[in-house]
């Protein structure tokens, strides 16, 4: 039997099949998705081009409002940029700092959470109380303390350039903590089952028994709390751009963008501002309901954090 | 000729919060190659602690107070964790009580089997450890091992992963092989077939040493 039979034969597809929410988020959020990854072949035309931006052109409103033209489907925004085409960009930069600050989240949290818990003792008390330590900076905070320093040793012109490594630093630091505390919960539980023991008794060092026997029964609260995070990181990006500490105005991520219109939503250009914000939920609401889903059916006692 | 394993005096003790408690007081036995050993006792009279302690896997309180564990020459209970782990699962393995609890629920067999291969000789390649672990299950009679080598523990019944646990125990073809009551989760008629099974295999191929359970008629 292959792997895409098993699949079809498994648990996870057959409820999946059953669930109207989880197809509908999970069709929404393909289509994000994809729209993100092939986004030079997708938008009309290509924010980061200064040639193909033309400053008249601003705050034209969206297609199907009195002064709005065909060219622009969604309006413009206040330096004559393509809404749509800015937005897909956009949408592109978030996805690719919310997946990345998970990924290191899920390796730090992970890993400290796996060994912590296993040895216990000192060690376990140690990264406990760092995680606690680290929970207790916002990370707003930390982020504007970061950036700030980063400005003045790089420059602002370079920050520009590694505002994604950047926000994926922070985000990523700042959260380690929920998976170390998901993971060390689940091996605490795991390590005194008597397969531990046996893989000991068969002389398993004790990395082997943490990495092959003990991580694979931890991968489904895992995997739950990987989907909440990454609309968690989502957003945390979007707020620490909408403050100005994140991605630069001239490579915008939605969280940018909103912030871009803020100041002229009272002049009556509300689409710069609304209509980012809307992608943004749409994208941060299809990724908890698929979450949601997940933890349904694999129903670990998880706290949603 | 020499003692394959030679346990002498072996106190072993618990300390509580409220003082020691002794589990063993001095016990002694030897076993020699190709010799079968049974320990009778009520529950709670020492036999698990005394298998862990051969092996030197006693749980927190407990601990060896005095005596001697010699395997080979070798006292077990004062040698180094490297060479402990080499001789655990390598020489000396372990058959546990419930078949249900050993086998991690999340791995194949095929896996599990391998992966003990793997940590004893990592150079081992994968399709010769692939061999081994078809033949041990062969040994056990497992019907269609290929098959089953791909399945997870949920898919067998009790008996049969006992009998995977057996072909596991084997895997390494250990000098001593501790089992500790073998069949007390099983019912009647499996317990009658593993233990043949057991018996079988002490004949045909190793050297074992049973500790069983304290119902005298299995025994």
């Amino acid at each position: 039997m292959n792997r895409l039979d098993k699949f079809r034969e498994s648990f996870l597809w057959y409820s999946f099949k059953r669930d109207k929410v989880a197809i509908a988020s999970l069709i929404v959020l393909m289509v994000l998705v994809l729209a993100a990854i092939f986004a030079p072949l997708i938008a009309p035309y290509n924010p980061y081009d200064p040639e193909m931006i033309d400053i008249m052109n601003s705050e034209i409103p969206p297609a199907w409002e009195e002064e709005g033209v065909a060219e622009f489907l969604l309006g413009t925004d206040s330096q004559g940029r393509d809404m749509l085409s800015t937005m897909i960009y956009g949408m592109r930069i978030s996805i690719i700092i919310g997946l990345g600050a998970v990924a290191l989240q899920a390796i730090l949290g992970v890993l400290i959470g796996l060994f912590a818990g296993y040895h216990g003792g000192r060690m376990d008390a140690f990264f406990m109380r760092a995680a606690d330590v680290q929970l207790s900076f916002s990370y707003l905070m930390v982020a504007i303390f970061m950036s700030a320093i980063l400005q003045a040793v790089v420059g602002v012109a370079k920050f520009g350039e590694i505002a994604i490594p950047f926000l994926v630093l922070v985000i990523g630091l700042s959260q380690w903590p929920q998976y170390a505390r998901t993971v060390r919960a689940s091996v605490l539980a795991e390590r005194k089952k008597e397969y531990v023991e046996a893989a000991r008794v068969a002389g398993f060092t004790s990395s082997r028994i943490i990495l092959d026997q003990i991580f694979p029964n931890t991968l489904s609260p895992i995997l739950v709390l990987s989907t909440i995070q990454v609309a968690n990181a989502v957003m945390s990006e979007a707020a620490l751009s909408f403050l100005g500490l994140g991605m630069p105005i001239d490579r915008p991520s939605l969280g940018s963008l909103i912030n871009s219109g803020f100041e002229l939503i009272f002049s009556g250009a509300w689409w710069i501002t609304a209509l980012p914000g809307l992608l943004l939920v749409i994208l941060v609401l299809s990724i908890n309901m698929l979450g949601d889903f997940l933890r349904d059916v694999f129903n670990p006692k998880l706290y949603k954090g | 000729m020499t003692n394959l394993l030679e346990v002498k005096d072996l106190v072993i003790k618990f300390g509580l919060r409220t003082g020691e408690v002794t589990a063993t007081n001095g016990v002694s036995f030897s076993l020699s190659k190709g010799e079968r050993l049974g320990l009778v006792g009520e529950s709670g009279a020492g036999k698990s602690v005394t298998g862990f302690s051969i092996i030197n896997l006693l749980s927190k309180p407990g601990y060896i107070a005095s005596g001697e564990v010699n395997f080979l020459g070798e006292d077990l209970s004062r040698v180094s964790a490297e060479r402990i782990r080499d001789i655990r699962g390598n020489r000396i393995s372990m058959i546990f009580q419930d078949p249900m609890m050993t086998l991690n629920p999340v791995l194949t067999i095929g896996t599990q089997m391998t992966e003990t291969l793997h940590q004893h000789n990592p150079k081992m390649s994968k399709e010769e450890a692939r061999n081994i672990a078809l033949d041990k299950l062969r040994k056990v009679y497992i019907p269609s091992p290929e098959k089953r080598l791909r399945q997870y523990p949920h898919e067998f019944s009790g008996g049969m992963r006992q009998r995977i646990i057996i072909a596991i125990a084997l895997l390494t073809d250990p000098e001593l092989i501790i089992a500790d009551e073998p069949t007390t989760a099983l019912d009647v008629t499996i317990q009658a077939e593993i233990m043949e099974l057991l018996m079988e295999l002490c004949e045909t191929e190793r050297f074992w040493k049973f500790r069983k359970r304290h119902r005298n008629k299995i025994m």
